[in-house]
């Protein structure tokens, strides 16, 4: 792959060096200055937030919801309705798991007014997953249905997901998808962690009875 | 704790199927420019949204005259219950004590009787005046009298 240098890199010195790498790059503000600045109104810190964040946001709506358009609109809200409550914010939670709580509150009320009405939009697969060994393990040795192909299997997956209680989804998906703590998954969804533990324990034996076919 | 992990080792790998969804690339670098896109935007609604808030009362007034405007029926119940809820307010209201007193002026010239009505002060009715000049006497309108040179 042939790299292109931004145009407006500075010039190579006499010694080869580049220009730009002896200006070291200005340290990023730590997350209490961009929220204090957001607050203020500075879009920029803003979105210097949303970037750290908008990836795991959007996975675990992504996850609850199994449809990719519900989940865009989803986390562009609660990004939105953060920025909106942001004075409201007292910095007793870490503002990642304040963001996940708002996302999360707004997914579950969204799929209850979803209700029966499940339409799968699954993002595609990463061509990396056929080289990942659990996977490859899964079809090719324990899957007694050994002609199905990844894209099945996701959508399998995904059935099943979408056949768990939303508090079960979502603890399976902060947890096994995403791999967040039991303390870290309690103060998101607002309970102690023993529920957390009941609750992922449940929902892999429903799991598990859903896809049972492809477990063997 | 051991055997639960190994019951449920076959669906941790499949689920790690789910880590390999991605959503389009360049999504996320799109994704936090249409965020704070959508805040502009939401933030202009906002203000603009003070002034619907302002004009909200005049709007319900609006919608129920064009509802009425299009039911001649409804607009005629409407207008007979409107009369209907001033005549029983009018019927129904306490009678206020109008005490008055009226005062003849006995005009000197001939040019003219003017009745003059004024209402006692303190509810007390007063005693009626033969002339004008005389209560002004009394001193009961509060108000200096001149005298006027009728015939110039």
């Amino acid at each position: 792959m042939i790299m292109t240098e931004p145009a407006n890199r500075k010039p190579r010195d006499e010694r080869g060096t580049s220009g730009a790498s002896e200006i070291p790059d200005p340290p990023q503000p730590d997350e209490a200055t961009l929220i204090e600045r957001a607050r203020g109104g500075d879009l920029e810190s803003y979105d210097s937030l949303v970037r750290r964040y908008q990836e795991r946001i959007y996975a675990t709506v992504y996850h609850m919801t199994a449809n990719h358009e519900d989940a865009s609109d989803l986390a562009q809200e609660a990004f939105i309705k953060a920025f909106q409550a942001l004075k409201s914010f007292k910095g007793g939670s870490s503002f990642y798991t304040w963001v996940y709580r708002i996302a999360v509150n707004k997914t579950i009320n969204f799929l209850k007014q979803r209700k029966n009405r499940n339409h799968l939009s699954l993002d595609d697969l990463d061509l990396n997953a056929e080289h990942d060994p659990d996977l490859v393990a899964l079809i090719s040795e324990k899957t007694p249905r050994r002609e199905i192909n990844l894209s099945e299997l996701q959508e399998k997956l995904n059935t099943a997901m979408l056949k768990l209680s939303e508090p079960h989804r979502l603890v399976v998906t902060l947890h096994d998808v995403q791999g967040l703590s039991h303390e870290d998954i309690g103060k998101i969804m607002g309970c102690n962690i023993g529920t957390v533990r009941s609750r992922l324990f449940y929902a892999r034996q429903q799991l598990q009875a859903h896809l049972s076919d492809y477990l063997k | 704790m051991h055997s639960d992990r190994e019951n449920f080792e076959s669906l941790r790998r499949l689920l790690a199927l789910k880590k390999y969804e991605q959503p389009p690339p360049g999504y996320f670098d799109r994704f936090s420019q249409q965020v704070i896109a959508r805040i502009r935007v939401e933030g202009v609604s906002q203000e603009t949204g003070f002034l619907q808030w302002f004009a909200s009362p005049f709007a319900w007034l609006q919608n129920a005259w064009d509802a009425l405007e299009n039911r001649p029926a409804l607009a005629g119940v409407f207008g007979f219950a409107v009369c209907g809820i001033l005549a029983s307010g009018l019927y129904f209201s306490p009678a206020t004590p109008l005490i008055t007193s009226v005062v003849t002026v006995d005009n000197p010239l001939g040019v003219a009787s003017m009745p003059v009505s004024y209402q006692a002060t303190n509810g007390m009715s007063r005693t009626h005046s033969s002339s004008i000049f005389d209560a002004v006497r009394e001193g009961s309108f509060g108000a200096q009298a001149q005298m006027v040179n009728w015939r110039r």
